[in-house]
């Protein structure tokens, strides 16, 4: 483990680019970002600027190969797919679209995260999840099929999966897109709530101008770097 | 759900030709394993039982001067075509003559109506035959006197008897050497087709097959009953169409629900792939994912079987009551059955998951 001084996610000098050779398209120049514990940083930019990218190899979504990557005090630069796994399994993470299990309930959805922590017994798993649901305002439906909830319903499920496993980061990718303006922000002053009561930090990329108030931190980026 | 449908229909199918293949062996097997007796005499020219090949019966005799050899009972077998009293149409039929005091054949009836079958004429009529025949079984048991014209002559029907039908015949007439040889025209009673030999009790019955192997030479040849009912099994499995042709069947049976499974397996991951991508973000392994994949099939694999051995115990019961033919669902063919299914799931599946290995985490955002 590391102490919690470090920065969760340490990023420097990160090159990354798409394709190989005289294929390749270069999407990230020379990044540099460090996020403390407990902060809550979005970031901004138009399109294709490289967030979403920066995002998924923070999170050991993507192999980054050029610079140096820290998350959790974990090397990802050529990290091996069990590495990356077991940094996943640290971090929540919330989608653009909420990508819930359409044949589970919410609880069972929620579930799914706790799941990969070893030693846990089902009532366990059922008690925090019912705990989390509540916190994101679902008690009462912890039945629902995804379905039979609301959009903004659909993404407190997500966020409460998210958290389910306590964990130190959250990523986040666009999670008020699908959603009006009101119950965007709704959602995002929950997320960045439930996170500092579990002392969590949030990296979260947005467009949506209304909600920037929120962050500890703004970073914004245009064509691979950050200004 | 349609994935369990189809598991259904595979399975469906399959039971259906492997029970007709069953049905098959089992029908024609039947006369085979009703032979009274320790060993069966031959000639060398047999291709199956059905297929007659006779000999003189002073061969068979001969076997008796064997000192272990209790008794010997020659079987005559003949077909012949019975004319139906209602439209006039023949049909084919079995007729076997045994001696109704020791008869070579395990049949009831034959020795309760030992003394009517003595009489000219007189047959017993198999109860099991198709329905064809007419209601000869009814009409006997209402009292009346029941003939018939079999190869253009009258016979009676004197009692019943219960043998079966097989793919090879519709129906079986059982009656004593002398009427055997008086509806098929013979002079001379010396031809016999089948000749089966009891040995004495406490001797040794490969001993006795020995003896009588090297006594008849190449004239004769000689079996145990069970090695008769194998040599049986071997001519159907080799030498007919049916055991390839129904074989197929399963088999298309198999590839059906394969095909259909991995079909709806494969849509399911597809529609699916950014939740498994979702699944894989949060740290999911392909193991995991597989695994539930391989308990998906599982589940799919015991429900369509429950339900498609229910139903196919429904369509035996009408392929039963159609044809005549013994379908039966033993323990063994009901294990088959599950090992086809279970199989046809877990490859159908197998083959599902190189679809989910595609799904790429770094795609669900």
């Amino acid at each position: 483990m590391v102490a919690s001084s470090l920065p969760l996610v340490d990023v420097r000098q990160l090159n990354f680019s798409y394709g190989k050779g005289s294929e390749a398209r270069q999407v990230l120049f020379d990044v540099d970002l460090t996020i403390e514990p407990g902060q809550v940083v979005f970031v901004t930019g138009p399109s294709g600027c490289g967030k979403t990218t920066l995002l998924s190899l923070i999170g050991g979504l993507r192999t980054a190969h050029d610079g140096h990557l820290q998350t959790l005090g974990i090397n990802l630069i050529n990290a091996s797919t069990s590495l990356q796994n077991s940094v996943r399994r640290q971090i929540g993470f919330v989608f653009q679209l909420h990508n819930l299990l359409d044949f589970l309930t919410a609880r069972q959805n929620v579930r799914m995260s706790l799941q990969l922590i070893p030693d846990l017994s089902p009532e366990e798993m059922d008690c925090r999840a019912g705990v989390l649901l509540e916190k994101v305002g679902l008690q009462g439906r912890e039945d629902a099929y995804p379905s039979q909830l609301s959009g903004g319903q659909r993404q407190r499920v997500s966020i409460a999966r998210a958290l389910a496993h306590q964990p130190r980061l959250i990523l986040a990718d666009e999670p008020t897109s699908a959603l009006d303006g009101k119950t965007g922000r709704e959602i995002v002053l929950l997320m960045n709530e439930l996170a500092r009561t579990q002392s969590c930090s949030v990296l979260m990329v947005t467009h949506d101008h209304r909600i920037t108030d929120i962050a500890d931190r703004i970073i914004a980026m245009d064509d691979g770097r950050i200004n | 759900m349609a994935a369990i449908v189809g598991v259904i229909f595979a399975d469906l199918l399959m039971w259906m030709q492997l029970g007709f293949l069953n049905a098959l062996f089992d029908s024609a097997l039947v006369l085979p394993r009703s032979l009274r007796g320790d060993l069966v005499v031959y000639s060398p020219l047999l291709k199956a039982m059905q297929a007659t090949e006779s000999f003189p019966r002073r061969l068979l005799q001969r076997a008796k001067g064997h000192p272990d050899v209790e008794a010997i009972r020659p079987l005559y077998v003949g077909r012949s075509q019975w004319r139906s009293e209602t439209d006039g149409q023949r049909w084919n039929i079995a007729v076997y003559g045994v001696d109704p005091a020791d008869p070579a054949l395990l049949a009831p009836g034959v020795k309760e109506f030992s003394k009517e079958l003595r009489q000219p004429d007189s047959f017993l009529f198999d109860e099991g035959s198709r329905p064809e025949f007419g209601p000869i079984s009814d009409q006997w048991r209402s009292g009346q006197s029941v003939l018939a014209e079999v190869n253009k002559r009258t016979i009676e029907i004197v009692g019943l008897t219960r043998i079966g039908v097989s793919f090879q015949t519709d129906g079986n007439l059982i009656t004593s050497p002398t009427n055997f040889q008086r509806l098929f025209n013979q002079n001379s009673p010396a031809r016999i087709d089948l000749g089966v030999v009891s040995v004495r009790p406490g001797s040794d019955i490969q001993a006795v097959k020995r003896d009588l192997s090297t006594f008849f030479g190449n004239e004769m040849k000689v079996a145990t009953c069970q090695e008769f009912v194998a040599r049986e099994t071997d001519f159907m499995r080799r030498r007919t169409p049916i055991t390839f042709v129904f074989t197929l069947g399963t088999a298309v049976g198999f590839l059906v629900g394969f095909a259909i499974v991995y079909q709806i397996l494969f849509t399911d991951v597809s529609n699916n792939l950014p939740q498994y991508a979702t699944l894989k973000a949060m740290g999911y392994t392909n193991n995991y994912l597989r695994q539930v994949v391989v308990q998906e099939s599982l589940i799919l694999s015991a429900i369509g079987y429950v339900f498609g051995t229910m139903l196919a115990t429904g369509l035996y019961a009408l392929a039963r009551w159609a044809t005549k033919l013994p379908m039966t669902i033993t323990p063994d063919r009901a294990a088959l059955i599950f090992a086809l299914t279970l199989s046809m799931c877990l490859i159908s599946g197998m083959l599902a998951m190189r679809k989910l290995e595609q799904a790429d985490p770094a795609e669900v955002f």
